[in-house]
């Protein structure tokens, strides 16, 4: 009954005057684009593992063979990733934080979604892309340096 | 600039070169992946998806290789 508060007033109003009126709910939330899907949680993921976790990975391993890492070594004083191919402990402790915060940030959403509320995580799913997106311009960053 | 400096220059952009394709030879399939789900409207199977979140766990597993377990470079 909530969900039908959703949307212009009017809408609102005349879904209250209707009976049974969660399925006109779902309705305006999809006119709205609030209703996510196992699409989009898809889509989330495959950019985190493409933008973010691919570069990320290879800037903190100097070699990764059969999914085993060889960590990058650490940067001296002078010394930068672009000139000796090291890695900042800043930037990997940077990287290894975002990491853990997508990684709970995607999995509550697809928990979330498992559990079948699709229409009240928008706001956890645009966070998740926007936090995508910043993530991939910080370790493009790092590799920059 | 010498021909050591060049040559040390050269080998640096090699590599770099280098790791850039590897980069991107490891990202491909998942910017693909993105694409037809996101602009495609192509649903991921159920065998895909259960890789793409083995993929996850494994680089996700890889960077929180712990700080310790780094030398520092020469």
């Amino acid at each position: 009954m909530l969900s039908c508060f959703r949307g212009p007033a009017l809408l609102a109003l005349a879904c209250i005057a209707l009976a049974g009126c969660s399925s006109l709910g779902k309705t305006i939330d999809a006119v709205d684009g609030l209703i996510i899907t196992q699409g989009q949680i898809d889509g989330a993921r495959s950019s985190y593992i493409a933008l973010f976790l691919t570069p990320a990975a290879h800037y903190r391993c100097a070699s990764i063979d059969g999914g085993k890492c060889t960590p990058r070594q650490i940067c001296r004083t002078g010394q930068s990733f672009l000139r000796d191919q090291c890695a900042t402990r800043d930037a990997i402790t940077k990287i290894q934080s975002t990491t853990v915060a997508l990684s709970k940030g995607l999995g509550d959403l697809q928990a979330q979604f498992n559990a079948g509320n699709n229409t009240g995580i928008y706001a956890a799913y645009s966070a998740v892309q926007a936090a995508i997106t910043a993530a991939a311009g910080l370790v493009a960053t790092y590799e920059g340096n | 600039m010498d021909a050591a400096t060049i040559l040390a220059d050269a080998q640096v952009i090699l590599s770099l070169g280098k790791l850039a394709v590897q980069v991107g030879m490891d990202a491909a399939p998942y910017i693909e992946q993105a694409y037809d789900i996101v602009v495609l409207k192509k649903p991921l199977s159920d065998a895909d998806r259960q890789a793409a979140i083995a993929k996850q766990a494994e680089l996700e597993a890889m960077i929180a290789t712990p700080l310790d377990d780094t030398g520092s470079a020469a």
